[in-house]
């Protein structure tokens, strides 16, 4: 392991700068907008960062850690996974953000469900930065009552021909290939059997992307029309019918690296809060002292709850994603309104002074967190009943019986 | 930053605890002990000593003990957190056996430890005088005399257990800062008056000592690092009882949401209460989270302090709203003296106080992180 770390220090400490050392309250860029807030004002500058430092990171064999090595992955375990997060975060390394979706929710589901080729084609482009993925799963009549979905893919002579529409697709404007579940066949006794998941070519004829703008101000998810747009039968990921354990896969795996991604974003901000409370004179106030230490347990736990929970009884171990994430959204939150009551009005108008507005832009981001990969009430709902054994929802009321 | 995930060793231990409290510990015997006049078992403590030798587990082998790791004792304030055991365990273990391997004092080591590690002789610590805040540090009682040899005069407040212990270990102000003076219970010029508590099974008191004789332990040293070594690592022990008592209210409060029925179907399957259920979910597993943080640090030393407060800080707040959401789950029920709610939540309140608040433990997490260095 300590060799494996000082492979990465090596690797970073050769092309970025240190964090820390550029950690000083007034120096240097002080935005705060972060991953987990999908939200940055040049996002095709930051993909071009991201996808060229990827490429270094996949030749050296560091982009992905876990993954099989025939793909392209290194083969490793969690405990290199977490000692290269450890490392990593005391760098100041472009922002992946733009290709988090195609690794982290596209990628998993084609390695457990990918064809060969797929596998072949897709995991070490998606993960070196050459491809760009995203997810069209959520529609305007299905977020959290997903199985509902209603875009359609009709069989044709040597594929599928796809009508709908997609909704909330972060990143769809840059992406060259969707994860697209669609409806092949109407299941009356089962909603979820009915459905498809597609491997979606983004310039296919029929493809309309318009980004919508979000309540930050920029616009980084987008609205999908599918216009009879054509699908090879090649691009089906998994099983016809299948496509509900395929979105599975991605959800779980989205949730799961929501906690990864939001605990190094925590840890940012606690870093800046700390300064701030210092630069501000609010070092000596008890409030600010409690909640800062507040932030720092929270902190803690963000680190070392996926590890805990992994011994955990089995049910609750196969819901700690939830679990995870629901933790992490609470913390952020609280963190936030911390800046806010140290910062009062600086942070709803902009003094001029340095890293002070730039925290309205995390107030406002932190929302998506609760709403995003399944809200808090879906996830509080997985958690009762999954990792509990309570009572499960009411069923849904179906469309045919309820003519 | 890691966690210390339980060893099959640990796993065998926590079974055959379980199996033994669930045996020698009903709730008949744990009404009784809360309802008697000491708040204490002593057939309960005879067997845990001679059947499972639970109180030297952690103490060195040639002291008597059983040589065992702090982590393995934990698992034995977790499950007795879980079965709510009565007593001056935790005193006895966690804070006097702790502060004794803590101090430069080989012979008051000899002296006492196998005694306590056999569960003949009960220890507790007399450190608080401050009301308001649980505080080792502010001690104005003193030791008057040379040497080993000393008289204590001063008022001690919430000393755990002391009606039932041999010993007590006082913290005194000394020419070298704090000392730790050991004072028989029965000595002359020492009081002992039981204070009422919330929490039937561990017991509290005003220890008043008038002239009391005493023998200064490590008497030539400041014993502040080893009195706040004993903090740390009575605060771990602590956090694993929090962690089993939080764990078992949770429990109960689930199996009865599935059982419980109104409007024709079961409490828990209404979504105000599930996800009341599921937000305690997050609350324990995140405490034990914490625990196994500061289980690690235990062993390796690096941080303890800091990981102590960050497990005391959650563990303490998750225990209690935890059996607050008990209560309240059960309904008219929960609020009864028949039910068993009361009882832990009764343990809850008198634990979060206990060692300092959580605020009290942020605050020294705080001084840490305003002091000029990186965040770890
Ligand atoms: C920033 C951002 C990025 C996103 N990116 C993507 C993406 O890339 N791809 C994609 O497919 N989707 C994406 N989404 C969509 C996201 O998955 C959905 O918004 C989410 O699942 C909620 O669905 P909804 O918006 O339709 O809200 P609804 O499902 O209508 O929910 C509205 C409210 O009702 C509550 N509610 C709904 N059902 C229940 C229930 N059973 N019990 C209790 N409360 C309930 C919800 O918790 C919520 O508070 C993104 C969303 C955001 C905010």
């Amino acid at each position: 392991m300590a060799e494996f770390r000082s492979r990465v220090e090596a690797f970073l400490g050769a092309r970025y700068p240190r964090r820390h050392e550029t950690l000083r309250h007034g120096q240097g860029d002080d935005s705060l907008v972060g991953a987990a807030f999908r939200d940055s004002d040049d996002e095709a500058g930051d993909l071009r960062r991201a996808r060229a430092y990827q490429r270094e990171l996949f030749d050296a064999g560091l982009a992905w850690l876990s993954g099989p090595v025939e793909y392209g992955g290194a083969g490793l375990g969690a405990a290199e996974r977490q000692a290269f997060a450890e490392v990593v975060r005391r760098y100041d390394v472009p922002d992946v953000n733009g290709l988090l979706v195609g690794q982290q929710i596209v990628a998993p589901a084609v390695l457990a469900h990918g064809s060969a080729d797929q596998r072949a084609r897709l995991l070490p482009a998606l993960w070196s930065g050459e491809l760009v993925g995203c997810q069209l799963f959520s529609e305007p009549d299905a977020g959290s009552d997903l199985a509902s979905l209603r875009t359609r893919a009709r069989q044709v002579d040597g594929g599928w021909r796809v009508d709908g529409q997609k909704v909330w697709s972060s990143g769809a404007h840059l992406a060259h290939v969707g994860e697209l579940l669609a409806r092949t066949s109407p299941d009356p006794a089962s909603r979820s059997r009915g459905l498809t998941m597609f491997l979606l070519d983004m310039e296919s004829p029929g493809v309309t992307v318009r980004p919508l703008r979000q309540m930050t101000g920029t616009a980084h998810f987008c609205e999908v029309f599918l216009d009879d747009v054509f699908v090879p039968d090649d691009a089906v990921l998994g099983e016809v019918g299948g496509g509900w354990a395929v979105a599975n896969v991605s959800l779980s795996s989205e949730r799961d690296n929501f906690g990864d991604e939001s605990a190094n974003l925590f840890i940012r901000l606690l870093d800046r809060l700390l300064l701030l409370g210092q630069e501000v004179g609010a070092a000596e106030d008890p409030d600010f002292r409690d909640r800062l230490a507040d932030g720092y347990v929270r902190h803690v736990v963000n680190q070392v709850l996926p590890a805990s929970l992994e011994t955990a009884t089995p049910e609750v171990a196969t819901a700690g994603t939830s679990l995870v994430k629901l933790f992490a959204t609470d913390a952020d939150r609280r963190l936030v309104q911390l800046a806010l009551d140290v910062l009062g009005p600086a942070l709803v108008a902009d003094t001029g002074a340095w890293g002070t507005y730039a925290w309205s832009r995390v107030l406002l981001g932190v929302h998506a967190t609760r709403i995003a990969g399944g809200t808090d009430e879906i996830q509080r709902n997985i958690l009762a009943e999954r990792a509990l054994g309570l009572p499960r929802e009411p069923r849904p009321v179906r469309e045919d019986r309820r003519r | 930053m890691t966690i210390l995930a339980p060893t099959e060793e640990q796993e065998a231990l926590r079974a055959t605890l379980r199996s033994f409290f669930a045996e020698r510990w009903p709730e008949e015997e744990l009404r009784a002990a809360a309802g008697s006049a000491h708040g204490h078992d002593p057939r309960l403590w005879k067997a845990m000593a001679e059947d499972l030798g639970l109180h030297g587990l952690a103490i060195p082998e040639d002291l008597g003990g059983g040589g065992f790791t702090y982590p393995d004792l934990l698992v034995v304030f977790e499950e007795m957190g879980r079965a709510l055991v009565a007593g001056p365990f935790f005193t006895s273990v966690a804070m006097a056996s702790t502060l004794l391997l803590a101090l430069p004092d080989r012979d008051a080591q000899e002296r006492l430890l196998p005694g306590i590690a056999a569960g003949e002789r009960i220890a507790t610590v007399a450190a608080v005088e401050t009301p308001t805040s649980w505080d080792a540090v502010r001690i104005a009682a003193e030791a008057t005399g040379t040497g080993a040899t000393r008289t204590v005069t001063g008022e001690k407040l919430f000393v755990l257990d002391a009606e039932v212990a041999d010993v007590l270990l006082v913290l005194v102000r000394t020419e070298h800062g704090t000392g730790v003076a050991e004072v028989g219970t029965a000595a002359p010029g020492v009081r002992v008056e039981p204070m009422a508590t919330v929490d039937p099974t561990r017991r509290q008191a005003r220890v008043v000592f008038e002239s009391a004789p005493a023998t200064l332990l490590a008497p030539d040293h400041d014993a502040t690092p080893a009195v706040r070594r004993m903090c740390d690592l009575a605060g771990v022990a602590l956090a694993a009882e929090q962690v089993g008592g939080a764990q078992r209210v949770l429990d109960m409060a689930t199996a009865y949401a599935k059982t419980r029925e109104q409007f024709g179907r079961p409490i828990g399957g209404f979504q105000a209460v599930k996800h009341l259920l599921a937000d305690q979910l997050v609350s324990v597993e995140s405490a034990r989270a914490a625990l196994g943080y500061a289980a690690a640090a235990t062993v390796t030393g690096a941080g303890l302090p800091v990981a102590a407060s960050v497990a005391q800080a959650l563990c303490s707040e998750a225990f209690s709203a935890a059996a607050e959401t008990n209560i309240h789950v059960h309904g008219g029920i929960g609020f009864t003296w028949e039910h068993q709610a009361h009882l832990y939540y009764r343990r809850a309140v008198s634990s979060e106080v206990l060692l300092g608040r959580p605020r009290d433990h942020r605050a020294r997490i705080a001084a840490h992180l305003l002091a000029p260095s990186e965040i770890p």
